[in-house]
């Protein structure tokens, strides 16, 4: 790979199938969305058990921008379950330490 | 990246990334941690209202769900602009770029009045420690829309001025550039979770 001249990640057109992937993901983003607002709003679910499922739609959401429309996946191609799961993971670390240290 | 082997056979590294491209997820993650202690200092004081406005109260749900439409809106139409930009096709990376700035414009539009609204309702950025990082947050992430919109409209003049738009070569700025669209909006899911609805459940 030629350093001094930076080459586009994908270098042939995008397919359709690319193009429907994007689409499916950009939808599933608007429902994950929703229904975090309405959960909230509507008042779903018992206070315990909102945070927690807020926690998960939001590290959803995430992971999918992060592998979908940012393309953080190995060279093959694939979308990683590493990353995805790393991403997960962590958000139920971080929430959990905040909850034990800090919002208690 | 790539390295010879001891046997001359070229090995891979993982991720494969461009130099440039590399770069940018490097500055991102320095970005990341900006955030990171941004989001930490909120989550350490807002619960410190000194009888000022709470979060419960004072969250609006429906102006940040048509703020955070808007936003996922301009990051459907920043992908629609890269995919323009792989394909050569000028006009459309043109029309795409101007929709995600306009997109982007709009989403600092709404932030502006619900910072307004919120001076009306007695939160202003001294009253309390919750509202100082309520303010630093979500205004330091306006200010990366800002910093977005600018770069985005940047291209298009540069797409406008050059008789061959930005051509298939110069894709990776438009890349480069939807990488750091895309950071926005995923640090936007993480504040309007984080900020906004554990702040109404709270």
């Amino acid at each position: 790979m030629d350093a001094a001249k930076p080459r586009s990640q994908d270098a042939a057109p995008h397919t359709t199938a690319d193009l429907q992937r994007h689409a499916l993901v950009a939808l599933a983003l608007a429902a994950l969305t929703a229904l975090a607002f309405l959960a909230v709003a509507r008042a779903l679910l018992p206070a315990g058990l909102l945070e927690p499922v807020i926690l998960i739609l939001a590290a959803a959401q995430i992971t999918l921008q992060v592998l979908y429309y940012m393309h953080l996946r190995w060279y093959t191609g694939t979308a990683s379950l590493f990353f995805g799961g790393a991403v997960v993971l962590a958000v139920f670390i971080s929430w959990s330490i905040w909850y034990l240290l800090i919002a208690r | 990246m790539e390295a010879s082997g001891e046997s001359g056979s070229v090995q891979r590294a993982p991720t494969a990334a461009d130099n440039a491209k590399f770069g940018i997820w490097v500055w991102l993650a320095s970005d990341c941690a900006l955030f990171a202690s941004l989001i930490a200092t909120y989550l350490s004081l807002h619960t410190s209202t000194a009888k000022g406005p709470v979060p419960g109260q004072l969250f609006d749900l429906s102006l940040t769900a048509l703020a955070t439409f808007v936003l996922l809106s301009s990051s459907v139409a920043m992908g629609l602009a890269v995919e323009a930009a792989q394909t050569g096709r000028r006009e459309a990376l043109r029309t795409w770029l101007a929709v995600t700035a306009l997109l982007g414009l709009c989403f600092v539009g709404l932030q502006a009045f619900e910072f307004t609204s919120y001076g009306h309702e007695g939160l202003h950025f001294a009253t309390s420690d919750f509202a100082s990082s309520f303010f630093v947050l979500v205004g330091f992430h306006g200010l990366h829309v800002s910093f977005g919109v600018a770069w985005l409209i940047g291209l298009l003049v540069l797409s406008l001025r050059r008789p061959d738009g930005l051509g298939r070569a110069a894709a990776w700025r438009v890349e480069a550039a939807s990488l750091y669209w895309y950071f926005v909006d995923v640090v936007w899911v993480v504040i309007f979770t984080v900020v906004y609805l554990m702040g109404k459940v709270r």
